[in-house]
Order: structure tokens, then sequence, then C-alpha cells
């Protein structure tokens, strides 16, 4: 057991933004269709990516949303996201990658909650993110991302 | 003519970094089978449109050639792809959307790798010309996004 989990590299983080609300939503909203959860998840992966690659958290900040920037901080993403980083964990490939499993999308009070699997050639993707609507437009209020390379 | 083209938001920017050799590849590169290019394409697009939607060319510097790195600030970058700020010209449903047309990639008299093609999003059809080193690291981009009429 122990030499296959020195085959594989796994790096998981999560960072969620505390939900203020939590017993019931402030507004309706709506969960969005098929399409646009799939760019959801692909350009949350890839701002993630870009990211945990140059090492610099900035832009993943700017479009996050005002919860998750009221928490953390360019600098404390870094740090949090160093294992990625440090081992230029490159997950460019999820961009086109088939979904390997997926949950139902849900509201969980007012956050979109999307949760699933990627198999690319070399990783296993594991996400869970979660958004909320700032001014009209889904951003990302939490992420946990798991990427363990697979054996070849 | 006119109240057609009034209807439509065209942004057209170029940046190439000049190459030093022109007799010889400045890079030995073999094409990467399509699913290669595939990623190439949007990974490239999506994080230059997190740039334009951030006003951040930080990090899409920093993901580039060291020769595009040698030419290029954040700053020039900046101002360079203006219009797709103020035009809100944004496009990330390129993660997803299919391709409208493709030209077969090619690896240019400079050692090159060219990728060039349009998309089609519900709002925007974006025409890329994109060029890579060998490591597969940005050299040049020239990017068209045309507002579709509603």
């Amino acid at each position: 057991m122990k030499s296959i989990r020195a085959c594989l590299a796994t790096a998981i983080v999560a960072l969620f933004a505390v939900t203020f609300v939590s017993l019931a939503p402030a507004f309706a909203v709506d969960i969005p269709d098929d399409d646009d959860q799939d760019i959801l998840i692909r350009a949350t992966l890839m701002t993630f990516n870009d990211a945990n690659l140059s090492g610099n958290y900035s832009v993943f900040m700017a479009k996050a949303s005002k919860e998750f920037q009221a928490q953390f901080t360019a600098e404390k993403m870094a740090s949090a996201f160093e294992s990625f980083s440090k081992n230029k964990v490159d997950l460019g490939d999820v961009v086109t990658a088939d979904y390997d499993s997926y949950e139902k999308a849900r509201l969980d009070g007012n956050a979109l909650v999307l949760v699933g699997v990627f198999k690319t050639d070399d990783f296993e993707v594991k996400y869970n993110l979660r958004f909320l609507r700032n001014e009209d437009v889904w951003k990302v209020s939490s992420i946990n991302v798991d990427a363990t390379k697979t054996k070849h | 003519m006119k109240s057609f083209r009034a209807n439509l938001v065209t942004c057209v920017v170029a940046l190439f970094a000049l190459a030093i050799a022109w007799v010889l590849p400045a890079f030995a590169a073999d094409i990467p089978d399509d699913d290669s290019q595939d990623v190439l394409i949007r990974t490239t697009l999506l994080t230059f449109n997190d740039a334009n939607m951030t006003n951040n060319y930080a990090i899409m510097l920093a993901r580039s050639s060291k020769q595009f790195q040698s030419q290029f600030t954040a700053d020039k970058l900046t101002t360079a792809f203006e219009k797709f700020r103020t035009n809100k010209l944004f496009f990330e449903e390129v993660a997803t959307a299919d391709y409208d047309s493709s030209e077969k990639a090619v690896i240019d008299k400079e050692g090159a790798l060219v990728l060039v093609g349009v998309f089609k999003t519900d709002d925007l059809q974006v025409k890329y010309n994109l060029r890579f080193d060998d490591a597969w690291k940005m050299l040049g981009i020239n990017v068209d996004a045309t507002k579709k009429k509603q």
C-alpha cells in the first residue's frame, strides 16, 4: 500500500469563504443551465491553474466573489496552494477533458455548488466549487481541488 | 452599410514578439497532436480573457515566452488591449465553444507553431492567430472579437 501511495502525488486545498446568510436565501437565484455550469467549472479551474503555474493569485482574487476577497489575500492564496505551485501541477488539460463523474448542481442558500471529477492523461482532478451571485454574475466563493497524479 | 457597422464592435490587437533569427529556425518544434493544440488554444485565450476582465496582465506575461516577455510589459499590454475592456469583449465561453473554423497547424519559417481559427459564442465571433515556441509558450497573439448583431 505504501509503494502505491508513493506513486501518487496528491494536492488538496480548500478555501471556503464563510457564508453569512445560510438559513434563507436573501433573493431568488436560479441554477444556471448545463452549458453555463460547464463554462463556470472549466474557466474557474483554468484561472486557478494559471495562478498556480505563475505563483500569482491576483487575477484569481480579482475574479472571485467579494465574500471571498474579504477573507483571503493573494498572499494567503499563494501559501494555501503552495503544493500546486511547488510541484508545478499543470491542470491545463482539464479545459478539454471529459467529466469522469459529477453531482447534480444544487443551491446551498444563495450559493451554487458544483462538484465533480475530471480525468486527464496525467491527473484525476476532483473539484468542489461554490459560487455566489455578485452583480448578476456567478463568482467563486470557495474552491476545493484535489489533484492526484495517475499511475502510468 | 454604416448602420450595419454601427451594430458591430470589433477589436483587433496583434502583438508579436520579433524573431531575432530570420534565416534559421529559432526553435525546433514538432506540431502537437489535435488534442494538445485544442488545450493550447483554449488555455491561451482564457488567460488572455482573464487579463482583460481584470485589467491585470501580469499572469499572461508570466506564462508567455521569454521573447514575448522581453518585448512587452504588463503596462504595454494594458494599453494594447484597452478596447477589449472598454467594449467588454469578454469570452469565457471559449472554454467550451465549438470551432467555427480552423486552419491546419503549421510551423513557420522561424520555427514557431502557428494556430489560427475562429470560435463562435452566443455573443461573439472570436478570431485568433497564436504563435508558440518549442516549449509551447506564447510568442504572439492576435485576437479579433466581434459582437454579433442581436
